[in-house]
């Protein structure tokens, strides 16, 4: 075997230290993510597309039973997102239900420390995770805004507002399954918690306030930031109201709160996300291979 | 904070590592020389994993201090330069596990770019080092169809990619079968020619006699012993050399016996009686003597002179090895590190 000094010292002529250094290896981390996820890329896409379609056949079948579509091309856009939040829920859980969790449950971390530190590895995987789930969030919006063109002729400008808020609360549902990645044992934990959260916990939170009659907005539930998604397509919405408590006309009605204004929902999600991604990275930092 | 000395690159110094009230490491100083292979050996829980990941920074050491040598100089290992000091060395720290989807190629690929190493020359170096584990035709394969040997080479290829000066492998032979045991141990030692310092721990303590140039033992977090293995074993006192006749005799206590009288007054033994045995298993006479070459040398010259007919005559490492570990790791041998030439 030959020696490889010349290869040694070149090397050391282009190492980047320090703060040069991490952007390098968050860099390389998030092109790996990038390339460890292409399956995912993929799946992601075809739920994106099967979202769209289940909305598309719901509208045709009311269409074709004498339901007037909606008078202005946002009102068309929006009959789209009744199903944005779960959507996004499944992306986040796709991307950000490994994050961490998988280097521990299959041993893989064994191979990447120390060669990157854990904060590094974890601001690389975050923005690569959110860029690929951003990008599926935006598939489905390009396929509704071309939907809505052939239809109606027109974009309507406050689908990028739409599409804002749904990458803003994309950004906070995946904070919040890495943050259960970064201290539960499985992925598959960690998926199953996150679908629990979102879909039993924080809605049952929103049932008890109802039936309670509290009248606090419930920024402390993170399903009350995705109203403003398909909100937005139709400004100004009321932002809280009286409904029915339960079923038939005669059934009383109990105060709750509907959207939250643009500067509740913006600070709200970045206190939350920010809160969920501190507190996952240093449990992530804390964490020890089995 | 650095340190003129041209020999040792790693350094390790008074490492303590405590959790909670339990003490995995206590006290824990050795030296590693350049070129040389350490190993580090201990019973399961003796503290060999974590002195590794104190290495590694992947644990701060409760006390103590890591020393690794950068351009010339020794230097403490800090939160500020562990990019620089931590490229000098490879690591494989326990089991290595990859991502079964992806092949050797996209994960050597992300580790080579971690580390620096020049972008242009990296599919050169992956072909390279794959070559020296005959992995070579399995770059682009799924790394999930491979045996648990072939993750193991992988494992070790990924420490040595960026071409470290350094070393430090965690029981790189685990659960591998005796053929790909064979071949991790040839990579080493060719590691070693190509001027590589390794520092492994291990508890198969052939794999490690045969490599070895120095051995570290370890027990309950304390280093108990750090010599070359002839060292250790003459201060022990207790190696066994085994004979093989070339007939078996009919009365093989008579010539136990006859081999004892010859043999006894030149082992140099403190054992007392008994230093010479008959194995029924294997048909081998076993001499206890005190390890030293001398008088190995010395007994050979004897039973040739007394014209017996000896086929084989051998010091098998292992054994010799083995009972000095049990010994040492059981407390039946005391030894005190400043007895030794090679501790630090």
């Amino acid at each position: 075997m030959e020696t490889h000094e010349g290869v040694f010292k070149s090397r050391f002529e282009n190492i980047p230290f320090g703060v040069k250094r991490s952007f390098q290896q968050v860099n390389s981390t998030i092109t790996f993510e990038f390339r460890r996820n292409v399956k995912n890329i993929f799946i992601s896409i075809g739920i994106a597309i099967g979202v769209f379609l289940l909305s598309f056949i719901v509208n045709l079948i009311s269409e074709s039973r004498g339901v007037e579509s909606p008078t202005t091309a946002s009102g068309y856009a929006a009959s789209y997102l009744s199903l944005v939040g779960f959507f996004i829920l499944i992306i986040a859980v796709l991307y950000g239900g490994t994050i961490i969790a998988l280097d521990y449950d299959k041993q893989t971390g064994n191979l990447l420390f120390p060669k990157i530190t854990k904060g590094r590895l974890f601001i690389g995987r975050i923005i690569a995770r959110y860029l690929l789930s951003a990008f599926a969030v935006t598939v489905f919006y390009i396929v509704t805004a071309i939907t809505t063109v052939i239809k109606y002729k027109i974009l309507p400008v406050e689908i990028w507002a739409s599409w804002g808020w749904a990458l803003f609360y994309t950004f906070l549902v995946l904070s919040m399954v890495t943050f259960f990645s970064s201290f539960l044992k499985k992925s598959s934990t960690t998926i199953v918690i996150s679908l629990l959260m979102v879909l039993l916990v924080f809605n049952m939170g929103t049932m008890i306030l109802r039936v309670t009659g509290i009248e606090i907005e419930p920024l402390f539930f993170l399903t009350y930031y995705g109203n403003i998604i398909s909100a937005s397509l139709d400004m100004p919405v009321d932002r809280f109201g009286e409904v029915p408590l339960g079923p038939g006309p005669d059934s009383p009605t109990g105060f709750q709160w509907l959207t939250p204004s643009a500067t509740g929902a913006a600070a709200g999600m970045l206190i939350y996300s920010t809160v969920f991604l501190v507190a996952a990275y240093f449990l992530f930092r804390r964490r020890q291979q089995k | 904070m650095t340190e003129k000395n041209e020999e040792i690159v790693i350094s390790l110094r008074n490492l303590t590592k405590k959790f909670g009230d339990f003490t995995a490491v206590s006290n824990f100083s050795l030296d590693v020389k350049r070129g040389e292979i350490i190993s580090l050996l201990g019973p399961n829980g003796a503290g060999k994993t974590t002195n590794m990941k104190m290495i590694s920074r992947l644990l701060l050491p409760t006390e103590g201090e890591v020393w690794i040598r950068e351009n010339g100089d020794l230097q403490r290992l800090t939160a500020q330069n562990k990019d620089a000091l931590l490229d000098q060395i490879g690591f494989l720290i326990e089991n290595p596990t990859f991502y079964d989807h992806m092949t050797p190629k996209q994960i050597l690929s992300y580790f080579a770019k971690l580390k620096g190493y020049p972008k242009k020359k990296i599919p050169e170096r992956i072909e390279e080092v794959l070559s020296w584990v005959k992995l070579s035709e399995w770059i682009d394969k799924k790394i999930g169809t491979f045996s648990k040997g072939m993750k193991q080479k992988l494992g070790i290829v990924s420490a040595i990619l960026h071409d470290p000066q350094i070393l430090v492998l965690d029981e790189p032979q685990t659960g591998l079968d005796p053929k790909a045991r064979r071949e991790i141990r040839k990579l080493l030692v060719n590691l070693k020619h190509k001027g590589k310092t390794i520092f492994l721990s291990s508890h198969l303590l052939y794999e490690v006699s045969e490599i070895s140039d120095r051995i570290a033992i370890i027990n309950n977090g304390k280093l108990i012993a750090y010599d070359t293995i002839e060292n250790l074993e003459t201060i022990t006192q207790d190696s066994i050399l085994k004979i093989e006749l070339l007939k078996l005799p009919e009365d093989t206590g008579q010539k136990r016996a006859q081999l004892e009288s010859l043999i006894k007054p030149i082992t140099g033994s403190k054992n007392g009686s008994g230093t010479v045995l008959f194995n029924p298993d294997n048909k081998i006479f076993e001499v206890r003597f005190d390890g030293s070459l001398e008088k190995q040398h010395e007994i050979l010259k004897k039973l040739t002179k007394e014209n017996i007919d000896v086929v084989d005559f051998s010091v098998p490492r292992t054994n010799s090895l083995e009972d000095l570990y049990i010994s040492l790791v059981s407390g039946v041998t005391n030894l005190t590190l400043e007895n030794q030439g090679g501790a630090s």
